[in-house]
């Protein structure tokens, strides 16, 4: 198997929430691969567009939301009949409620959610959560013997009930979640914040999933949950082989968790590379000052901690060329306000978009 | 010992932690005194009309008398004589003819006493539907052929009014059942439909709720009912009203459905589901209308005593159930007249009965909303 074999490509992908106010461009021009078995994070600030990426990998950008442009293309591998045939399917162009979707939705991409407190729903217990997406999506082989010769006719057929709460029992422990045998009939108000985000992972990992979006899933939890709920995703990450796309606003949890970073502002990817160089060699002005805004433990200083300065540009009206360039330190007057950037390849395997890397 | 009773203790407060949602609101139901109350009006008027009704009455619904408009016999247990006794009993009627108004009249004779017996063999009936029976809960003597007890006396055709009374809560109180039943198919379904997929088909089902609820209740109620043919059979009447109750009752509960689907499909739970890979028609069945399910039942539980109201409203008015069928509506149209209220009142003995029921049914219905309203103070 190859390392970097592609999972899911993104490719220039623009989406546009038609409003009455006008339209706001919530990923504009969006490209980036996830490879099987990688993580990759996605940084940015609040309203950049990250969690509208993720939604529209699954084809499920919310109203009044469109994919206008691009395509998001799922390198899906075909387990049935043991040779590695990889069929690619541009999700963008599938019908929203269809089945090929509602199939790769859940059950080979899960997807865990910011507010754990209000992502289970309420009248449900945490195993009938897990059943359910069991019972849509995990499928059982049957065996049959033949009388004349012995012949294994491979069917599949949908677990039961029964078989279901097992699975769901087991996921929990896997989780961490304690006594699972007693949790799995508890209702989501019964559990707390972590128990619940244990539970959201249980669910979207129950069907094996190739890949796991994770949109901002430690936010509403406290720091020592935070840690443990990362551990969790880590070793599973480990056992199963999936890739997980990391939406954040926190560096510090993404510096731990991804290998690659693609920084996003107002729709826009500036800055991709791996989380060292990222870290270490930012490029992008705006990569630079969202790093410098981070508080250092323990280092005292009279200083006050640096911010970026001025606001998050209006969505209705961007300002013309690199839409950065009103809160820019390193604002070119003539070039920054005119030009738009593309990508420039800074160093290998260091994308920016900036016009500091480019001759204009 | 106290070592012992520890873990006990635990199990115990563990066990009240993982109440779920419905023990809660059974917990908290009960506590309301005025809910219960309400709770046991409305299962003894089902469990009395509607499913025992042969049970409870002394006589059958159409077995007439020749006491014809015969006033009240009550149980007395003291004799002329100032005898007590254990068992009681009514004092039989003497005919009497009013020269003054040529009407007959009964009086008190207090020289003839039926005792009433309790479980006593009377007029064979199959209770419900099924069984051959011929226990009443209460009667006169089976072997004396001139005994006989009116409680509320008889109507028009020698009917004892009492048993007509129980028969007709039978036929009431299932098409407020069955009215609320069709009622809740169509405003659910209509009311989650419009506010989970919205657009077109929103803006037609809403225009149409609107539509019917332009024009005033009573009048529809009575246009549409003047639609049933009279010569079809009594049943069809009987099932034609219901639909008729239904459809003019579904707007309401379709709007709370779409206002209440609309708050909850902007829930994450929805989007999350969503992305396990369920359906639109499985979000909207397993995930939102569940979620509504606690306000539904509320709605749905204050909705049937209008029901029950409307019924005898119309057959107050004579364009409900006609007879051969007794409900309460069919008896109230027997004292829509004057005369009825002059010479025998006690043919207004059902409106108690119906008062009783819409109170025991509204109480359970406010006690229920308290009970499910998760946001309730107490």
């Amino acid at each position: 198997m190859n390392e970097n074999e592609l999972l899911v490509e993104v490719k220039d992908l623009k989406v546009q929430f038609d409003v009455r106010d006008g339209i706001v461009r919530a990923v504009d021009g969006a490209t980036f691969e996830i490879r099987r078995g990688h993580t990759l994070g996605i940084i940015g600030e609040s309203g950049c567009g990250k969690s509208v990426t993720a939604k529209a990998i699954m084809q499920m950008v919310p109203k009044p939301g469109k994919i206008v442009g691009g395509e998001v293309l799922y390198h899906r591998r075909l387990k049935s009949n043991g040779s590695d045939v990889t069929e690619i399917i541009n999700v963008t162009k599938l019908d929203p409620d269809g089945a090929l979707i509602r199939q790769i939705r859940g059950g080979e991409i899960g997807m865990i959610f910011q507010e754990p407190m209000s992502s289970l729903t309420p009248v449900y217990t945490a195993g009938s959560h897990i059943g359910e997406a069991v019972g849509l999506h995990r499928l059982i082989p049957i065996r049959k013997v033949g009388t004349q010769m012995v012949e294994t006719i491979r069917a599949q057929r949908h677990v039961t009930k029964e078989e279901a709460r097992e699975i769901a029992v087991d996921m929990l422990r896997r989780v961490g979640m304690p006594k699972p045998e007693e949790r799995v009939d508890s209702y989501p108000h019964q559990l707390s914040g972590g128990q619940r985000q244990r539970v959201m992972i249980a669910i979207a990992l129950s069907c094996e999933p190739v890949m796991l979006i994770a949109d901002e899933p430690t936010t509403a939890l406290d720091v020592s949950i935070e840690a443990q709920i990362l551990d969790i995703m880590r070793e599973l990450q480990d056992t199963v082989d999936m890739a997980i796309m990391f939406i954040t606003h926190n560096l510090a949890v993404i510096a731990e968790m991804a290998e690659e970073i693609c920084v996003m502002y107002m729709g826009k990817i500036v800055e991709r590379a791996d989380v060292v160089k990222v870290f270490f060699k930012p490029q992008h002005p705006y990569t630079r000052e969202l790093l410098k805004s981070i508080p250092h433990v323990g280092k005292k200083s009279r200083e006050r901690l640096a911010s970026i300065k001025g606001m998050v540009p209006d969505p209705f009206n961007l300002p013309s060329g690199c839409v950065f360039h009103p809160r820019c330190p390193d604002y070119m007057p003539g070039k920054c306000d005119r030009i738009a950037p593309g990508w420039t390849e800074v160093e290998e395997g260091h994308w920016a978009s900036c016009l500091l890397y480019e001759d204009v | 010992m106290a070592v012992n009773e520890l873990p006990e203790t635990t199990e115990r407060a563990e066990k009240r932690i993982s109440q779920s949602y419905w023990a809660l609101v059974w917990w908290r139901f009960k506590r309301s005194r005025a809910a219960i109350g309400g709770a046991v009006i409305v299962f003894l008027s089902y469990f009395m009309g509607a499913l025992f009704a042969e049970f409870f009455s002394p006589y059958l619904v159409n077995q007439q008398s020749d006491y014809v408009e015969a006033r009240p016999q009550w149980p007395h247990f003291v004799d002329q004589e100032g005898n007590f006794h254990l068992r009681p009993f009514v004092y039989g009627l003497e005919e009497e003819i009013d020269l003054e108004l040529f009407k007959r009249t009964y009086a008190v004779d207090t020289s003839r006493q039926y005792p009433i017996y309790f479980f006593v063999r009377g007029e064979p009936y199959k209770s419900l539907g099924l069984i051959p029976m011929d226990i009443h809960l209460f009667g006169t003597d089976p072997n004396d052929p001139e005994a006989h007890v009116f409680v509320f006396g008889t109507d028009g055709l020698g009917r004892d009014v009492f048993s007509r009374i129980i028969y007709g809560a039978r036929l009431s109180l299932v098409l407020g059942l069955v009215g609320q039943a069709l009622t809740l198919i169509f405003g659910v379904t209509l009311g989650a439909i419009s506010g989970y997929y919205g657009g077109g088909v929103d803006m037609l089902i809403q225009r149409a709720t609107e539509f019917l609820q332009a024009f005033p209740r009573e009048p529809i109620l009575m246009a549409l009912a003047a639609i049933i043919p009279p010569t079809w059979n009594p049943m069809w009447i009987y099932f034609g009203l219901t639909i008729i109750l239904a459809f003019v009752y579904w707007g309401g509960l379709a709007r709370q459905v779409r206002g209440l689907v609309l708050s909850i499909r902007e829930r994450e739970f929805v989007l999350a589901a969503q992305s396990f890979g369920a359906s639109g028609r499985r979000l909207l069945f397993r995930h939102l209308i569940p979620n509504t399910m606690s306000h539904i039942i509320v709605i749905a539980t204050t909705m049937v005593p209008g029901m029950i109201q409307s019924e005898a409203f119309l057959g107050f008015l004579g364009l409900g159930l006609r007879p051969p069928l007794t409900s309460w509506g069919v008896l109230m149209n027997e004292v829509s007249n004057v005369r009825a209220i002059r010479f025998h009142p006690w043919l207004l003995f059902p409106v108690p009965f119906i008062l009783i029921s819409l109170l025991g049914f509204n109480m359970l219905g406010d006690g229920l909303r308290d009970a499910m309203d998760p946001y309730g103070a107490r």
